[in-house]
């Protein structure tokens, strides 16, 4: 925390000079993260089986906690996720009970999503987990190379960073083990919310079905908004 | 010929204590055989119930991406037509559709990942006796109403029993989220290891609504009337006809290490009459060969008068042959009264073991109950006949080579 804050202070002071890499993975770690954020999400998705449209009501609080509830459609209003830790349950309104996900399940389908379970509760920061080297510049935006630290928690065995010349990603391949591309995410539509600029479009492309995506759109965002504390509680899903 | 038979019978009673001591060696190792083959056949006919009766039925049919990957998607259409079409088959017993889904199902004290598998209650007991296989509780009512039956150990991993009520939430054709809340209302014991642990059974409509299905299946499992491999393979062509586009496989196809299994049985009843034939031909060849040397001399004047040496082959092979015959008449008094006894009462090894032995996933019971098959009879009684004329070639060959001059002058 205090590394980021000296980083604030040190890009506030450096003005207009070259930023390094370190600042613009940090700038993608902190990009959608305040002190609280509310949202109006929209998640299309698109598979070569199904496709689906839902609107969601996202509140989070940190990194740590956050809670989604399904608006529409009908079929799955009500159905509530929350994320406490590293921990998802998810309240079932037809059947009107909360269910944990077993660790075994972590890897499950969000929502019929390309989002899994674990996309839900990670916390990592890529400045922490990767080593990286950069090339670009200010006029053509830049490439981050990641390579994960022997012992880090992550993945991926490799990811690369596209960043524009506002200094914000838009778009990140994270690769396999084997080499493999596993999955695409990309940003656009940048918005300035409360003096922040945020891509208000993410969307995530699987590297084995190119044609398939998630699409996630944000319809309202606002940031540090006042969240009651007992909101992120499991008595909380049912209302 | 007839006058050498009948000569080879009355040589075998000239010695009638040895004669019947071999005949009753011979036969005491039939008697042994027939038992351990209709013990092994048992054993195997359990295994046979296990895998393929309950599980694999006769012929199974699927989409031909189904199997291996098992994607929900991949499902045999109108379902309803092409089970009501392969009813009106000739020779099929049963024919059963069902359904599988992963799901994600919990209660109280729990929650953990199933494959839900749905079925036609009705049709399903007429396919496998899985219905039978209860140990608390009921089987699933006819008509839907949100039953469930689970595999006793995963009922025991979530800490509920008949009565409770579980939740499973699983993803629906659509990419929703589908749940449901089911009542507990029966615990299998199948002795199918995964069955028992990560059996979950509702009715094939209730999965079919869960998961979205509408009228499709992912598989049809059929019973024969003909049990025999002929038979399940004609069944499997008929079916075929009927369902062009599916992939119809007969039960060795869909499981191969099934049928390596199964396979066994024959290499295990050879291997079970090699062991005591071989110790019975060494007695068969002791007699034959004292009885040919003590006659030295009368086979030396049966040469002289004319006898030819295959004739003397003949008789010494008929005397060993007629060995075998009075061996089979005890063999099979004898061993039938086994067979008899392995069939009624079974060998009791539970003192030994608790829950029975489990062997590539099939948990067998304690008790083990004989099964007679005819060819099992038909082998040993072949190996009596085999062993009395291969143990008597020796001696029959030395009688041939008798010259009729040396012989005549020996004591």
């Amino acid at each position: 925390m205090r590394t980021t804050i000296l980083m604030a202070l040190f890009t506030q002071v450096a003005g207009a000079t070259e930023p390094t890499a370190l600042e613009l993975l940090t700038k993608t770690d902190d990009m959608m993260r305040g002190q609280s954020s509310s949202a109006t999400v929209v998640m299309d998705v698109r598979t070569n089986r199904y496709e689906r449209s839902m609107s969601m009501q996202m509140l989070s609080s940190g990194s740590e906690r956050t809670l989604i509830r399904i608006l529409s459609p009908e079929r799955e209003a009500g159905t509530v996720t929350l994320k406490v830790d590293d921990n998802i349950w998810n309240y079932l309104p037809k059947v009107d009970r909360t269910m944990k996900i077993p660790n075994g399940m972590m890897g499950g389908r969000w929502m019929g999503s390309h989002f899994n379970n674990s996309d839900l509760v990670n916390e990592q920061r890529m400045s922490d987990d990767y080593t990286f080297t950069m090339t670009g510049d200010e006029g053509s935006g830049w490439n981050l190379s990641l390579t994960p630290k022997p012992d880090a928690p992550v993945v991926w065995g490799r990811v690369e960073l596209d960043v524009g010349v506002d200094q914000l990603p838009t778009a990140a391949r994270y690769f396999e083990e084997d080499g493999t591309l596993a999955r695409t995410m990309s940003w656009s539509d940048v918005q300035d919310i409360e003096g922040r600029r945020v891509p208000m479009t993410m969307t995530l492309v699987p590297g084995d079905a190119p044609e398939e995506y998630t699409r996630l759109t944000y319809q309202e965002l606002c940031f540090d908004v006042d969240i009651p504390a007992n909101t992120f509680s499991l008595q909380a899903l049912r209302q | 010929m007839r006058f050498l038979a009948s000569i080879a019978w009355r040589n075998l009673w000239r010695q009638k204590r040895r004669s019947l001591i071999t005949a009753g060696g011979m036969a005491v190792g039939m008697t042994l055989c027939m038992a351990l083959i209709a013990l092994m056949d048992g054993m195997f006919a359990d295994m046979f119930r296990v895998m393929v009766e309950q599980q694999l039925g006769h012929v199974q049919v699927h989409n031909p991406e189904y199997p291996g990957k098992r994607v929900m998607y991949d499902t045999i259409e109108d379902a309803s037509a092409v089970v009501a079409s392969l009813d009106a088959l000739d020779g099929t017993v049963a024919v059963a559709p069902r359904a599988f889904g992963a799901a994600l199902l919990g209660g109280e004290a729990g929650s953990t990942g199933v494959q839900l598998q749905g079925i036609e209650p009705e049709r399903e007991s007429a396919l496998s006796s899985l219905s039978e296989r209860l140990v608390h509780g009921t089987w699933l009512a006819n008509e839907p109403d949100h039953g469930i039956v689970l595999g006793y150990r995963l009922a025991e991993k979530l800490h509920v029993d008949v009565g409770d009520s579980l939740v499973a939430v699983t993803q629906a054709t659509d990419g929703s989220m589908g749940n449901e809340i089911y009542d507990v209302v029966g615990l299998i014991q199948t002795g199918a290891a995964q069955l028992d642990r990560t059996g979950a059974l509702i009715h094939l409509a209730d999965l079919q609504e869960l998961l979205l299905l509408g009228d499709q299946v992912h598989e049809i499992t059929l019973l024969g009337a003909d049990d025999s491999r002929e038979g399940i393979a004609a069944l499997a062509t008929d079916i075929q006809a009927r369902t062009p586009d599916a992939l119809v496989q007969t039960w060795w196809q869909t499981s191969p290490p099934t049928d390596q299994m199964l396979s066994l049985r024959d290499s295990v009843s050879f291997l079970v009459l090699g062991a005591a034939f071989l110790v019975a031909a060494f007695g068969v060849f002791n007699t034959m060969m004292m009885s040919v040397l003590e006659r030295t001399r009368e086979l030396g004047v049966l040469r002289a008068i004319g006898l030819r040496p295959g004739r003397l082959i003949a008789m010494v092979l008929f005397e060993s042959i007629f060995l075998g015959v009075i061996a089979t008449a005890m063999g099979l008094v004898l061993g039938g009264l086994a067979d008899a006894w392995m069939v009624v009462y079974g060998i009791d090894l539970s003192g030994y073991m608790e829950s029975g032995f489990a062997y590539n996933g099939v948990v067998l019971e304690p008790i083990f109950y004989g099964h007679v098959r005819p060819g099992g009879i038909l082998l040993t009684v072949a190996a009596v006949f085999i062993t009395s004329v291969v143990a008597a070639l020796l001696p029959a060959w030395r009688a041939s080579r008798l010259e009729p001059v040396v012989a005549l002058r020996h004591d």
